[in-house]
């Protein structure tokens, strides 16, 4: 498949647009859920996004950071923005309240291709912080089950303290077409009941059910997971440009410009934040 | 932002004073910084000092006695953050040279053999040897813009972050001559932290080095480059160690480039 | 003809014409090493660098993407209150004139220009670099050791500058006007030059041959991204690594280099603040440096390897470009005698 770099919007270069906290929720110790808004109500509508694009975010007075948006796309008005407190700016919105502004540029980047693979089995691999973004793509497939085959998710977290949205796995074991599987690496506080591993231990739970030729496979997860994960999905014969993967990299300015997430001649930024293992193939430094 | 202003002190061990006069230079910013902070405790600048409890405690100078070893324990205690500023309190500055010297030598040409065995001297100290530190703010005396920074950070919920990068950065954006290069004066220019605009070399003077070095540093490559230039392992390291003495990545890089040498580094200063 | 004839000895008298209605960049010794900075005469006008005794070091990039650079403001109750067009706007009204850039800095503003317009036009670099007129200076030889910018094919732009001064004598040198705005400099400035003769332009044609005849390409870079690639492994990487003293003096003054950082600055009041860009080198430790600790280039020897896979491999690929233009400045001012075509040589010299 070949990518198009498209420009979502015409707003938002080098000047944030300014956004208010409408919302915000806790999801764990150190992630939170925050809903934003822009000010300029007719943003709001404007404001139209794939899933798996990013925006960088502005904590005035501290700095900006990418934030890949958690909410499913087909919710207009809002969206949200899922965020653990890493760094100066992620810990600095932690300390921010409801009504406070901040700003947002983007989307950028091209985002998960859901949409263009209906009637496709879709299996999502995610870690971490990564679960964010990925749940924004399934959660747009689960919304439209009849034009997909099966849903794999697999989910792993460090601890069972760091699992994101709990509570959805009881809505996702209801479904037939969803197949989730979850694992934390360690249960140190022995409260976990579930699979203990890192997120490779959950593939023996579904190489039996996997069609590789009809499976598109999602991954999400810190640096140090994708080679694993892709070793996995290579012994399960789903072919490379069936395999997409968000990259994470530092950036700055977000438009190819810095040149702080250059892989070779690709910037996550413009031609990611997704790329197919086929693209990547060839990039020295991608993995 | 809260309420009730923030309650700061300002105090000094063994050292020039000079960062605490570099906090008065901030003659333009002084009582704008008064809008945001009480200073409760200013000895060098004040009356009616008060010993805490600090919200923000700064402390300048490293430790070389007992006694201030005591006394910064009893700061600590009253101290919610407390931060090393200057060369002295982080890296024990040019006093720490004395670690590198026989002690009892020291005392000796101080004291005279008889006050010598009055005077116990301990090693000399950079305050995180001695007690925790938060924040460490550089330089020699400590950048005034620096310590403007991290008041503004702190009370708007961030966390200063070191530049990280080299004079020899600030060098180019000032479009200074290099003089390392083109007239082969040692100077310390890349392997040190920027965030001084270059200060020495724009005034056509090398960098000593008072910020201390930055992150993976190019120690080696520096040193051998300086050799080559014909300087010795003695001087480079009375260079490299002038401000910076308790810089213990530094110190470890150096003890190895001795031996190399097949020399010992302890007392190499007469 | 649009071409026009100036005395060399008449240059100082252009300068303080010039000076008049616009911010005159130029050539100087202002630090004790040729620079380009403001000058508000002739008199300020280093002349002899401009007749190749040296590049300036910093490249002419410093007027578009300067090393600091207010990208926006802000207030924590409002939100954005002077957008980056805004400011841009504001920075472009200076009317910027720069005189004497050496044709590879011509090129390497045009490099830059072609990437900050790619997709995203940058505001701040295209509204400044569109209102700046470029009078070039000619070479006709290579200007120093270190130059290989025929090599880079750099040394002939063909747009990115207005006017072009080349000698044809050792006392003339003709003006040739690259767009409307360098005909329109001619003609307000028309007392200063003079008609070309027939005799002007055979000497004109004839300085361009020996021009062609005095350059020499020292080696081809024709297949280089690819053997670069294929010796992405060598150790020739690792030996220039223990050379390298990774203080970044070769980024800043590069043309074809560009990277920044952004921070924030709060006023002393913390109610407003600006977002400020820097220079940056892919040389430091944290340029690949992620939040949660992850270092996509950890290793001295990685980092050393990707400037020049940017580019010789990168750039080239992605833009159609030469990421360098053999100015050598990068040679001239590294404190530890790294030379570019030394490392360049020494990979391709490991695939034979």
């Amino acid at each position: 498949m070949t990518k198009t770099i498209a420009k979502y919007n015409d707003f938002g270069d080098c000047t944030p647009q300014t956004a208010k906290i409408v919302d915000i929720r806790s999801l764990t110790d150190n992630t939170k859920l925050f809903e934003l808004q822009f000010t300029d109500s007719q943003l709001n509508e404007r404001f139209t996004y794939k899933p798996g694009q990013f925006v960088l975010l502005s904590v005035f007075g501290v700095g900006e950071v990418p934030i890949s948006i958690a909410s499913s796309p087909h919710k207009k008005g809002l969206f949200q923005l899922g965020i653990r407190m890493v760094g100066n700016v992620t810990t600095k919105i932690h300390q921010l309240k409801k009504g406070d502004l901040v700003g947002i540029r983007g989307p950028y980047g091209n985002g998960f291709p859901v949409e263009e693979n209906k009637g496709k089995d879709l299996l999502f691999v995610a870690g971490g912080i990564g679960y964010l973004p990925l749940r924004s793509a399934f959660r747009e497939a689960v919304a439209k089950k009849a034009d997909f085959g099966k849903i794999f998710i697999l989910y792993g977290d460090r601890c069972p303290t760091d699992v994101l949205f709990a509570e959805e796995k009881d809505e996702y074991k209801q479904q037939k077409e969803i197949i989730f599987h979850q694992t934390v690496d360690r249960d140190d506080d022995r409260c976990w009941d579930g699979n203990i591993g890192v997120v490779t231990t959950l593939f023996p739970f579904i190489k039996d059910e996997i069609d590789p030729a009809n499976t598109v496979a999602m991954i999400c997860g810190p640096p140090i997971m994708y080679k694993f994960v892709v070793m996995e999905l290579e012994k399960l014969k789903i072919k490379p440009e069936n395999i997409y993967l968000s990259l994470e990299r530092k950036m700055q300015c977000g438009v190819g410009k810095c040149c702080h997430c250059g892989i070779g001649d690709k910037f996550v930024c413009l031609d990611g934040p997704v790329f197919s293992l086929e693209e990547i193939q060839g990039l020295l430094e991608a993995l | 932002m809260a309420t009730a202003k923030p309650q700061i002190g300002i105090v000094g061990f063994t050292g020039c004073a000079g960062c605490q006069l570099s906090i008065l230079d901030l003659e333009d910013e002084l009582l704008d910084l008064l809008q945001l902070v009480d200073i409760i405790d200013f000895r060098m600048a004040m009356t009616g000092n008060k010993e805490g409890p600090y919200d923000i405690l700064f402390v300048e100078g490293s430790i070389v006695n007992e006694k201030q070893e005591e006394e910064l324990k009893e700061l600590r205690k009253k101290a919610k953050i407390l931060v090393a500023i200057g060369t002295c309190a982080v890296f024990g500055g040019v006093q720490a040279l004395r670690n590198f010297m026989n002690d009892e030598q020291v005392r000796v040409r101080q004291y005279g053999t008889e006050g010598a065995k009055k005077h116990p001297v301990i090693k000399v100290k950079p305050l995180n040897q001695v007690v925790k530190v938060d924040h460490y703010l550089l330089e020699c005396p400590v950048n005034k813009y620096d310590f403007l920074n991290f008041v503004k950070y702190v009370l708007a919920g961030g966390a200063p972050k070191l530049p990280n990068i080299p004079v020899c950065q600030q060098c180019k954006e000032k479009g200074n001559r290099c003089i390392f290069l083109e007239d082969g004066i040692l100077c310390m220019g890349p392997v040190m932290q920027a965030g001084c605009g270059a200060l020495c070399p724009s005034h056509n003077l090398p960098c000593d080095g008072c910020r201390g070095s930055i992150l993976q540093a190019a120690y080696q490559q520096q040193v051998d480059l300086m050799l080559e230039k014909g300087a010795s392992i003695e001087d480079i390291t009375r260079h490299l160690l002038k401000y910076t003495a308790e810089d213990e990545q530094l110190k470890a890089f150096l003890r190895e480039k001795w031996k190399e040498q097949g020399k010992k580094m302890e007392y190499f200063i007469e | 003809m649009y071409s026009k004839i100036i005395l060399q000895k008449d240059l100082p008298k252009l300068v303080d014409e010039l000076v008049n209605d616009h911010i005159v960049v130029a050539p100087t010794k202002a630090k004790n090493v040729p620079t380009f900075s403001e000058v508000r005469s002739s008199e300020e006008v280093e002349f002899s660098i401009l007749f190749n005794e040296k590049l300036p070091m910093i490249p002419l990039k410093k007027i578009f993407l300067p090393s600091q650079q207010t990208v926006f403001k802000y207030s924590l109750s409002e939100g954005v209150t002077e957008s980056c067009e805004e400011l841009a706007a504001r920075v472009a009204e200076k009317k910027i004139l720069v005189f004497g850039a050496s044709p590879c800095d011509i090129t390497g503003v045009n490099v830059l220009n072609r990437i900050f317009h790619e997709y995203y036009t940058d505001a701040l670099f295209s509204q400044i670099r569109d209102r700046t007129v470029i009078i070039g200076m000619n070479c006709l030889d290579h200007c120093y050791e270190n130059c290989f910018c025929e090599t880079m094919h750099s040394n002939d732009p063909k747009s990115g500058y207005d006017i072009m001064l080349t000698p044809i004598s050792k006392t003339k040198l003709i003006a040739v006007p690259n767009s409307d705005k360098g005909k329109a400099l001619l003609r307000t400035h028309g007392e200063i030059f003079q008609e070309v003769t027939t005799k002007d332009h055979q000497a004109y044609l004839k300085a361009l041959e020996q021009k062609r005849l005095n350059f020499k390409s020292e080696f081809p870079v024709e297949g280089l991204a690819s053997e670069i690639e294929d010796n992405f492994e060598s150790s020739v990487w690792e030996e220039f690594t223990k050379k390298c003293l990774f203080c970044g003096s070769c980024t800043f003054v590069c043309p074809t280099c560009y990277c920044f950082s952004t921070k924030d600055n709060l006023s002393i009041d913390l109610k407003t603040g600006e977002r400020i860009r820097d220079w940056d080198s892919c040389y430091y430790p944290e340029f690949a440096l992620v939040a949660g600790g992850h270092n996509f280039r950890e290793h001295q020897s990685q980092r050393f390897r990707y400037r020049y896979l940017h580019k010789f491999v990168d750039i080239p690929r992605r833009y159609n470009l030469e990421g360098c233009v053999g100015c050598g400045r990068c040679i001239t001012y590294c404190p530890a005698n790294i030379d570019v075509r030394d490392v360049l040589k020494m990979i391709r010299g490991v695939s034979n």
